[in-house]
């Protein structure tokens, strides 16, 4: 019984990497329940006006784009469904707008959308809360540039978003993992302005981000990946985060079949 | 007055941005403005600084011959190189690129991928029912963990309701809004002594008066 409690960790780790591969060979295709949350969050991208204006901000470096590229691809794909003009720009996390670019250029593609018209990658932009209330009184002067290093004033899109105010802007989704992130954009930009803010998180910081979804400041948020699952079927565009859900359902049968198991070693050693 | 000096600095600066965020005259005169090309402009030299100040610590330890001192070669040309490129060819050019597609980005995942294998062996060496508290934390751990994933589901249909739901949007948020309103009374209070002067962690040394 003793041995319970002292598995070799090689062993966890060995069995984790042959299930993950598994997993990914012969999915299982366990159904995945939608919640409500993924449905008000689907349905508050969907209600926005037919020529809305939305500010996409992946708020990530490589470390998360794991679970939020997959929530990138499902907001800029619904946008685009819907015909909205999309404006990528981030603040501090320098990786974030050039992890997402190639993703957006594809989608884009597929919509038939316009750079500089319909969609725009502004790029990341340094200063954080300072970059956010600069972009509320001059968008242009807080942005100068795009990715490309062209003036933004000289794309029509940006014609449209002299600032960040609600009158310009309908919605923030904001993919967050960490400071800043949407906590900033809720103080300095969304609840002063009155603009709608929609969030994609991280599972880890999901029980930070309740509260605000509980008191309406964040009007909708895609829950981590299994979150992006359930929004991935919502538009009908299954892709990373719901082939993810079977290796999700495998390890977490693991981790607690070895907690399981620890602990009847634990239970049978200290009755000794 | 090297203690002084940035004493006053932080002093003044507070009260600049008190004056400007909770007066009419304040935000009139635009003096937060003004702040924030100032912040923008030390965050950059903050950064340069930053860059100097690894040369010089790497440059000793090449010069030094301290131990693992080819770790700090191998980041001083890789320091410089992807400067020197970024400055040539700017982000967008295809090589910066696609070494940061290519190396950047896939060990940043990578290294944070194996978090999923730590946490699995941490978890199973963590969670004993040694105390009746511990054991109300290996149940609701295990109750979230299965929550997240279908197989919670595949297992009680109502699984994911109680722990996506109600675990998540009462249990938890009851909880985190206690600990939230906590630490920003808390920070209040540091942020309130800094500016009074009692606290002087932030200009080096140990700290509080």
């Amino acid at each position: 019984m003793e041995r319970l409690m002292k598995i070799d960790r090689r062993i966890i780790y060995l069995l984790g990497a042959a299930i993950v591969f598994l997993t990914m060979l012969y999915p299982l295709g366990l159904p995945v329940a939608i919640s409500d949350l993924a449905r008000q969050t689907y349905n508050e991208v969907e209600n926005l006006p037919d020529d809305a204006v939305v500010i996409l901000s992946p708020m990530y470096d490589s470390g998360a784009m794991g679970e939020l590229n997959p929530m990138f691809v499902a907001f800029f794909r619904h946008c685009a469904e819907r015909g909205y003009k999309i404006i990528i720009v981030n603040t501090q996390w320098v990786q974030g707008p050039q992890i997402v670019h190639k993703f957006a250029t594809e989608i884009a593609e597929e919509y038939g959308y316009v750079y500089g018209e319909d969609w725009i990658n502004l790029g990341s932009k340094p200063g954080a809360a300072i970059f956010l209330q600069t972009a509320v009184k001059d968008f242009w002067e807080a942005c100068i540039e795009d990715f490309n290093g062209q003036p933004v004033e000289s794309y029509p899109i940006m014609q449209l978003v002299p600032k960040v105010t609600a009158e310009y802007v309908d919605a923030c989704l904001v993919l967050n993992c960490g400071t800043p992130g949407a906590p900033e954009w809720l103080a300095y930009v969304c609840q002063p302005e009155g603009i709608k803010l929609i969030i994609g998180e991280i599972q880890m910081s999901v029980p930070e981000s309740m509260p605000y979804v509980n008191s309406g400041q964040y009007a909708g948020m895609i829950a981590g990946s299994r979150g992006c699952a359930e929004y991935e079927q919502l538009i009908g565009h299954p892709g990373q985060a719901l082939k993810a859900q079977d290796t999700m359902s495998a390890i977490a049968l693991m981790v607690t079949l070895f907690i399981i198991l620890g602990n009847i070693g634990y239970l049978a050693t200290r009755k000794k | 007055m090297r203690k002084e000096g940035p004493m006053i600095v932080t002093v003044l600066s507070s009260l600049v941005v008190l004056f400007s965020n909770y007066f009419f005259l304040g935000q009139q005169w635009g003096l937060t403005d003004r702040l924030d090309y100032w912040f923008n402009i030390s965050y950059g030299i903050a950064l340069a600084l930053g860059f100097v100040n690894l040369t010089i610590i790497h440059w000793k330890y090449v010069q030094r011959r301290r131990e693992g001192w080819v770790y700090s070669v191998i980041l001083l040309l890789v320091m410089y190189g992807y400067l020197i490129l970024g400055i040539v060819q700017k982000h967008t050019g295809p090589t910066f690129s696609w070494i940061y597609d290519n190396m950047m980005t896939v060990l940043g995942a990578a290294v944070f991928s194996l978090l999923a294998f730590l946490i699995s062996s941490a978890a199973y060496r963590a969670f004993r029912i040694r105390t009746k508290e511990a054991t109300i934390l290996l149940v609701c751990a295990i109750f979230i963990l299965l929550a997240r994933a279908p197989i919670g589901d595949a297992i009680w249909s109502r699984w994911s309701y109680w722990g996506n739901e109600w675990f998540m949007g009462v249990l938890n948020t009851a909880g985190y809004r206690g600990i939230l309103l906590g630490a920003y009374v808390g920070a209040f209070a540091v942020a309130l002594r800094i500016l009074l002067g009692l606290e002087r962690a932030h200009l080096g040394g140990t700290g509080t008066q």
